[in-house]
């Protein structure tokens, strides 16, 4: 594996303030499929299935990039990848400009994955005793344990419960001493699977919020999230690299990038969804229907639209809605299901 | 090698161990009771035994407790290491810790440090409760019967490292440290001397590291041997240790860069 930009004949440096902090080229990992012990015997060596193949972005201090893509997109191994924890086949991948592989120490000093599950913390030791522990393995002096400790259940919003059975913490709250955890070396970079995923909607929101603001905007670092959910992606990422099969199926600027794949899906609550406005901006061709179902008591009806030309044009579809009458209880917009978005992703990437 | 690390990890085991206080002072509790029968069963057996483990001791009673002591020890040795990366594999503790700068000889070593501590903690207790029952040791042998143990858990770690690497590598450890425990139990001489083994046996036993380790061990503390009588015993468990650690070592490193190219490390 050789080292990508950052090297002068062979020698890493630190990257400049402009090199990206991470960096991946045309990666390669494929695993031996899980096989019948007939086909083992038959065959021995079977094919592998690529699981990773030929990806290649960047991602730049205070960046928050997403990778999304559904079970299987290969996500997490290229998380684990970039963690030194599996080893790629081809390509090559650096952080900070160090190897993954030649250089896995090195890089294991800059980066804190978020991968494992609540599971990974002791359980029946405090909060405080969990990151004493991994302050140890991390190497950081006594002086240097205690402030950051301090400092990274404050941040995390646990300061008050450091003290607590860690067992006795919900969900969300684990989440949040697993970043603490992460955050004990001052990484810069950190690599985060599916955060969210054990958390209720409104703990998932205010973890997002707290993900953009502590890590990618106070903190600098650049952060790379794995998730399945398309409005957590989109929401909260700079950039989104949408993932399927392992390929990249689309990569792009988080706002031009759901413009472009979700098109713009909005979703109107009314009481007749057969209104003969509705009918005439479809066939004006300023919205196209997408789907209506009754919602709730069977009165109210959700009509799905798709409206080109941004919010302006939905402010206008709005306004005649309202102008003619059609009782409005709500209208927003929506993000498309994660299938559907990476059907765009992979049909506008054949287009190019 | 950070001992501050293995430290930290041994600690932190150590603290949840204690959490469950209940089954803490069980453990113990457990300990006595098992060890008081063992005595007057020893007692009562003592005149059949006596001839039969004259090489190696005088009074049945000690024989049985250096023969549990030890083989409490080793089964650690050989269980700790592939029991703590399968839980930790499972939980994905152990993803965390290969994440960090410290090393993995660490890990492995604060992660089953608190089995040896707990192990050596209960053998020490055996024997304080053994001395009161009245076994007579030769204390002036103790820095013999130290090298010896240190080198039987040594050799029994190193097949305990290869347990390990099968369970990174297949995620199996094949039954070996259950299946080398108990053919050591029957074979190595822990309740009655590899003489009364048939002859085919007999010499199969002494390819066991635990055989050698108890020979010497009981021939130094329970008879006084000096070094010089125990030497060729104490040769071989070097030389079986060392072969030992060295494969084990190898087999692990070796199951790690496996693992690392294979994913089998961590779910995918």
């Amino acid at each position: 594996m050789t080292l990508a930009a950052d090297t002068t004949e062979g020698t890493p440096r630190e990257p400049s303030a402009e090199a990206p902090l991470v960096r991946v080229v045309e990666l390669w990992k494929a695993f031996p499929a899980p096989r019948s012990l007939r086909d083992v015997l038959r065959q021995p060596f079977g094919p592998p299935v690529p699981v990773v193949v030929d990806v290649s972005l960047d991602v730049h201090a205070g960046e928050f990039v997403g990778l999304l893509g559904p079970n299987g997109a290969g996500k997490t191994t290229l998380l684990k990848m970039l963690a030194t924890l599996i080893v790629p086949d081809r390509g090559t991948a650096t952080i900070a400009g160090h190897d993954v592989v030649s250089d896995a120490a090195k890089v294991r000093r800059v980066i804190a994955p978020v991968l494992a599950s609540e599971r990974s913390l002791y359980w029946r030791l405090s909060a405080r005793e969990n990151l004493e522990l991994f302050a140890a393995l991390l190497r950081l002096t006594k002086d240097e344990t205690a402030s950051r400790v301090d400092d990274a259940l404050d941040v995390v919003g646990l300061r008050d419960t450091g003290r607590k059975m860690v067992g006795q913490f919900s969900a969300g709250m684990m989440q949040r001493l697993l970043v603490a955890r992460a955050l004990l070396g001052h990484p810069r970079v950190l690599l985060l699977d599916e955060p969210t995923r054990s958390l209720d909607p409104t703990a998932a929101h205010s973890f997002r919020s707290f993900l953009r603001e502590e890590l990618a905007a106070r903190r600098r670092c650049a952060v790379l999230i794995a998730t399945h959910r398309t409005e957590e992606a989109f929401e909260l990422c700079d950039r989104v690299v949408v993932m399927n099969r392992g390929r990249v199926a689309a990569e792009g600027q988080a706002s031009t990038l759901g413009e472009t794949l979700m098109g713009s899906r909005y979703a109107v609550w009314t009481l007749e969804p057969n209104h003969a406005v509705l009918a005439e901006l479809v066939t004006s061709g300023r919205a196209r229907r997408v789907a209506a179902r009754s919602e709730g008591d069977g009165r109210w009806w959700r009509v799905d639209l798709e409206i080109e030309g941004g919010d302006d044009a939905a402010r206008d579809v709005l306004r005649s809605l309202v102008s003619s009458g059609v009782s409005v209880a709500r209208f927003e917009r929506v993000t498309a299901p994660l299938g559907e978005l990476i059907e765009r992703a992979i049909g506008r990437s054949a287009r190019r | 090698m950070s001992m501050r690390a293995a430290a930290a990890l041994t600690r932190a085991s150590w603290r949840t161990a204690k959490s469950y206080r209940v089954s803490f002072v069980l453990s113990f509790v457990s300990l006595l009771v098992t060890i008081v029968p063992v005595y007057f069963v020893a007692t009562a057996l003592q005149p059949f035994m006596a001839s039969v483990i004259a090489e190696e001791g005088r009074e049945y009673f000690g024989f049985v407790l250096l023969g549990t002591a030890l083989l409490a020890l080793v089964a650690t040795a050989l269980s700790s290491f592939a029991a703590s990366v399968n839980g930790g594999l499972g939980s994905g503790f152990f993803e965390a810790l290969l994440v960090t700068p410290t090393p993995l000889s660490s890990l492995l070593l604060g992660q089953t440090g608190y089995a040896f501590v707990w192990a050596f903690a209960r053998v020490i207790l055996l024997f304080v409760v053994g001395i009161w029952l009245g076994v007579d040791v030769h204390w002036l042998r103790l820095p013999e019967a130290l090298l010896i143990t240190v080198a039987a858990v040594a050799a029994h770690a190193g097949l305990g490292l290869i347990a390990a690497a099968l369970v990174v590598s297949f995620r199996t450890n094949a039954t070996l440290p259950q299946g080398l425990v108990a053919v050591s139990t029957i074979l190595a001489g822990v309740y009655f001397p590899t003489s009364v083994l048939p002859p085919v046996l007999a010499r199969f036993a002494e390819w066991l590291p635990l055989t050698p380790a108890l020979r010497a061990l009981r021939q130094s503390l329970l008879l006084g041997f000096p070094m010089s009588a125990i030497a060729a015993d104490l040769a071989r468990l070097v030389a079986l240790a060392a072969v030992c650690v060295a494969v084990g070592t190898l087999a692990l490193r070796w199951a790690f860069s496996y693992a690392r190219r294979s994913g089998s490390l961590s779910q995918y």
